[in-house]
């Protein structure tokens, strides 16, 4: 049975290319032909734009375009225009309700033990209080993940968000150790899931995922694309998480919208680890006039996860 | 014989039946009906357009889950119910209804309106409906800029049987329209159906500083939503833009000292391999001569 | 010491004459465990990576710490041999030779274990179409390859005068398909004097360029750690530490070829104890400067105590204690004091100075890479065990033994076609002794 699955991902493999190389020489044409001038048939027909119009187009200027998986993988590597988005998370408000972590595994086809955000518990020093740390993939201006890529799989786009290319990733797992925040996950083996009929491979929402390489929180980039939020921000039931674009000057976590500097200057926002020099673009409002204290976030939890959260205290705590 | 077989049929039948039941029921209750919820609410845009919005959703362990294709049905008229349309959910589990222009909808005697969104259900979901009074006022808008100030000035008033009645003691909120949400900047109270807003200076707006202000009073107790918009260069610019050409660590193209360095190290090295390859090639010349 | 020219080609050559049938058995057990290594490789290209102990804190384990050991194997085969070959010592002659072996064969198996951690195997050719030069792994991928060319390079000049011995002589039997051989790759070479000039000024380059690109290649490998933040890694000196472990463990397996070999072909009249003395002597330096780097580094960290760092040396005080002691101290004492005190002195003593110092050094790099993995900036909190802590599985150690086989079976091969102590260096020395 083996056998037959590595045929038939071969033969799968070999179709995707000649497929692939048949839409781009189809788009090529396509292009070609819309370069030309377009003859009108003066029928004209009804379409809804994307902001809600409607207009009416010539029926002979419509053409339904396919996208492939590369057209898809290089406008991935470009941003959003003018963009520079950044995340803040309120820990006075996180009670480890890990509704984030559910969202972001269903959003993206994870296995259950591939934590894109993951939730520790932190505490600072032996007199300082614990709390509850959110932590997606920091999105850094000085990513040491993309500086040690030997391929050029993991990149950092113009609007600040870091991807990786599933289809470039040779595993090498460089990156993971040059992420000081242990962000990246490796797919160890075979995920095993179904991956609906018409997809096509986007590192901005990144599935299926493929074995033997590197995952990582992607700030739900395909959802940005539509002006929506990120799967954690909108799942979050206490609103801790916020997201927005410095450019604007705005974050927002689906209920309340504020400018980020001036929440930046009244909370003391601060970023983790700032010391590394990794520059990252999630923000941390400290733990103070906690909404929630510690322990709300132990109860409910299930076995394996009251396990994780055994022994975490102070790290360096005299024994 | 043939008696004692008919009654044997009749109860097996009849046991089967029994049988039957518990199954049945089964099948019933996994076929569970679900109850979603609806949000319901009124939006009076800036073109002046009556809008109805019925948010049909589930709430689940993952959070509120959006039903799309479900058909609402809006009705208005307090006393007498009456069919204004029907639309169907979409994607976003919104279904929304334009009121048209030119229907004069009834009010009852506080010169509210009444609205009724519901959804009938159907074998998967349950009915859900819910209801609205709204109060119709209109409010205008006009910006200016005087001595480097930036005044926004906005008048509301309600028609109570055909006499204009400014709007007084209420809350007015300035928004900007960011890439998700609206980011409140700036409030105003109205005072006799006048309210003065004066814009901050420092909002970003696009790269060439244009920006939308948008007056709106936000889910309001009485009017609903009701928006005003204008466009206008109230912005900073701003924009963001890395130079392609902008080479460090982390981009696609190495720093040039980088470059440089390999390039010669290799250069030197290599040159020595292509010395001593020429040196084997001299050798084998000079065997071959002796030879 | 009568030592003749015949007779020294004779006693240098039995299993290029002949195929011993110890020879045959050994070779077929180096297979065995070869191929045992393969089934595990299969294994692991079959199930994916989860086969390993490496998870997702520990995601470079046994196979990285192979990698950066037979790399180091090679390195200091090339630093030792050209070193002797510019210094000239007199004593260099039998023992040359084994160190341009070990770096050629080690400099082959390495990246091998470097393929065994890449989790796409069939997009290796990625880091030839796409290389990002800001990447230690591609400056990795392109010194390896200079290396693999230089040090064959140097092989290969260093052989041509035996090959053009092998091919002329008429004292030993060689079978005619070899003799073929021989004229082909001693490309006519005679001995003249033009020749002799020309290869020897060839040699004296290449054999800088080996010391010179030794010592780069190591210090990027040591890099590809160096640049990364994580505690432990982020050491200045880990370039000149990973070059200085690395000619001590080649220094250590140097001594332990010279007695396999010797006690296989009876080769005590040319290896003599002399030899051990004079590469346990550089045994001894390299110890020491060893030991006080490795001193260096942890009485740094363990001072200043930054949080990461006393983190670090905990874990490796309670979980690693063994090990450490073992590397870092009985690894470094053990030959200090054979090879230093004079009464202590054996050939067998040296020898086995020499294995500990080789375990010592594999466990060196173990407790350089793993740990420092295990203690991330932000705190594991997992409820897997397998996540916590690192344990490599039999897929990973039959791979190792594979290495090590693979080792033998290429010493083995060339033992069949070439000399393994050079017979042109050996009489040239004893030319110098005016015997």
């Amino acid at each position: 049975m083996v056998n037959d699955k590595k045929s038939e991902n071969s033969r799968r493999r070999f179709l995707k290319y000649f497929g692939t190389g048949l839409g781009v020489l189809s788009i090529g044409g396509a292009g070609a032909i819309a370069g030309k001038r377009v003859e009108t048939s003066g029928e004209k027909v009804k379409v809804l734009t994307a902001d809600g119009k409607v207009v009416e187009v010539d029926k002979e200027a419509l053409k339904e375009v396919k996208i492939e998986s590369n057209e898809k993988r290089e406008v991935a590597r470009k941003g959003l225009p003018n963009r520079k988005f950044v995340m803040v998370i309120d820990l006075a408000k996180c009670a480890n309700a890990r509704k984030c972590v559910e969202a972001c595994q269903e959003g993206h086809m994870l296995p259950k033990d591939h934590e894109w955000i993951k939730l520790y518990s932190i505490q600072d020093a032996e007199h300082t209080s614990p709390y509850w740390l959110p932590r997606p993939c920091f999105h850094c201006d000085n990513p040491l993940c993309v500086s040690v890529c030997p391929v050029g799989a993991t990149y950092k786009r113009d609007d600040g968000i870091v991807l990786v290319d599933s289809k470039r990733c040779i595993g090498c797992k460089f990156c993971m150790t040059g992420c000081p925040y242990s962000a990246r996950s490796f797919h160890w083996k075979d995920p095993e899931v179904e991956v609906p009929e018409d997809n096509v491979y986007d590192p901005e929402l990144n599935i299926p995922p493929v074995e033997g390489t590197v995952g990582k929180c992607v700030f739900c980039a395909d959802k940005l694309r539509n002006n929506e939020l990120p799967r954690c921000v909108q799942a979050c039931p206490m609103g801790a998480l916020y997201f927005g674009d410095l450019v604007e000057d705005a974050i927002t976590n689906g209920v309340e919208t504020l400018r980020f500097t001036e929440t930046m200057e009244e909370k003391h926002g601060y970023r983790y680890l700032e010391e590394l020099g990794t520059h990252p673009s999630v923000y941390y409002l400290p733990p103070v006039n906690r909404l929630f204290d510690y322990d709300s976030g132990l109860e409910g939890l299930d076995e394996q996860n009251r396990e994780r959260y055994k022994n975490t205290g102070p790290r360096d705590a005299k024994k | 014989m043939k008696k004692e077989l008919l009654y044997i049929f009749l109860l097996s039948l009849i046991v089967g039946q029994w049988s039957f039941q518990p199954l049945a029921a089964q099948v019933e209750e996994e076929d569970e009906i679900l109850s979603p919820y609806i949000e319901f609410k009124y939006l009076k845009n800036t073109e002046g357009q009556r809008i109805l919005d019925a948010k049909i959703f589930l709430a689940t362990d993952l959070g509120l889950v959006p039903l799309e294709g479900l058909p609402v049905k809006f009705y208005t008229n307090y006393e007498e119910p009456e069919l204004m349309g029907e639309v169907n959910t979409d994607s976003k589990g919104i279904a929304r209804y334009i009121i048209p222009e030119e229907s004069v909808l009834p009010m009852d005697e506080d010169n509210n309106w009444w609205f009724y969104a519901e959804f009938e259900g159907n074998d998967r979901y349950e009915m859900t409906m819910e209801e609205l009074t709204v109060m119709d006022v209109n409010l205008s808008m006009s910006v200016n800029e005087e001595e480097g100030a930036k005044n926004i000035i906005l008048e509301a008033y309600t028609m109570i049987e055909g006499e204009k009645i400014p709007v007084s003691d209420e809350d007015i909120y300035i928004f900007v329209p960011r890439m998700f949400s609206l980011l409140p900047v700036a409030e105003g109270y109205f005072i006799d159906g006048l309210a003065e807003v004066k814009f901050p200076e420092d909002v970003p707006g696009d790269e060439n500083g244009n920006l939308t202000v948008i007056a709106r009073f936000n889910d309001h107790w009485q009017f609903g939503n009701v928006e005003q918009r204008v466009e206008t260069e109230w912005g900073v610019p701003a924009s963001h833009d890395v130079a392609e050409s902008h080479r460090a660590l982390w981009t696609q193209i190495a720093p040039r000292w980088m470059i440089v360095t390999l390039t010669i190290m290799l250069i030197g090295v290599w040159g020595h391999y292509l010395f001593a390859i020429v040196s084997m090639i001299l050798i084998k010349r000079k065997g071959k001569k002796t030879e | 010491m009568d030592i003749n020219k015949k007779s020294l080609l004779q006693d240098l050559t039995p299993e290029i004459v002949s195929t011993s049938r110890r020879w045959y058995f050994l070779f077929a057990l180096f297979v065995v465990i070869w191929a045992i290594g393969i089934y595990a490789l299969i294994q692991q290209i079959d199930k994916g990576h989860i086969v390993t102990g490496m998870r997702d804190n520990v995601v470079w384990g046994v196979y990285i710490v192979n990698f950066i050991f037979f790399m180091g194997l090679s390195y200091a085969g090339a630093l030792i041999s050209g070193v002797l070959h510019l210094f000239k010592s007199k004593w260099r002659a039998p023992v040359i030779r084994f160190a341009e072996l070990i770096t050629v064969i080690s400099l082959c198996i390495g990246p091998f274990f470097i393929f065994f951690c890449i989790g796409r195997l069939d997009r290796l050719p990625f880091l030839f179409a796409f290389p990002r030069i800001q990447s230690p792994i591609t400056w990795d991928v392109i010194a390896i390859i200079t290396d693999l060319f230089g040090c064959f390079i140097f092989l290969y000049l260093s052989l041509i005068e035996d090959f053009a011995i092998l091919r002329d002589t008429t004292d030993i039997k060689v079978k005619p398909w070899k003799k073929k051989l021989y004229r082909i790759l001693a490309i006519g070479y005679q001995g003249s004097e033009k020749q002799y000039r020309i290869l020897s000024q060839a040699k004296n380059v290449m054999a800088a360029m080996i010391i010179a690109i030794a010592i780069i290649v190591y210090s990027v490998l040591a890099w590809i750690f160096g640049v990364t933040l994580q505690p432990g890694w982020h050491s200045t000196i880990f370039g000149p530490y990973f070059v200085i472990a690395a000619v001590f463990s080649g220094t250590g397996l140097l001594i332990i070829l010279m007695q396999i070999f010797r006690k296989i072909y009876k080769l005590e009249k040319y290896i003599t104890k002399k030899h051990f003395i004079n590469v346990g002597v550089l045994l001894l330096i390299i110890a020491a400067f060893y030991g006080y780097f490795t001193f260096s580094d942890y009485l740094t960290k363990w001072y200043g105590s930054v949080k990461m760092d006393k983190i670090l040396i905990d874990k490796l005080f309670e979980d690693y204690y063994l090990m450490f002691i073992f590397a870092n101290y009985i690894g470094i004492l053990i030959p200090l004091i054979i090879v230093g005190i004079p009464r202590f002195r054996t050939i067998r003593n040296i020898v086995i100075a020499a294995v500990i110092a080789l375990l010592g050094l594999w466990f060196n790099r173990y407790i350089i890479v793993v740990p420092t993995l295990e203690t991330p900036f932000l705190p594991i909190q997992d409820f897997r065990m397998d996540f916590i802590k690192y344990s490599p599985t039999w897929v990973e150690w039959s791979l190792t033994a594979a290495g090590i086989a693979i080792f033998g079976i290429f010493m083995m091969l060339v033992s069949k076609v070439a000399p393994l102590v050079s017979i042109s260096e050996m009489e040239a020395s004893e030319d110098v002794q005016g015997t």
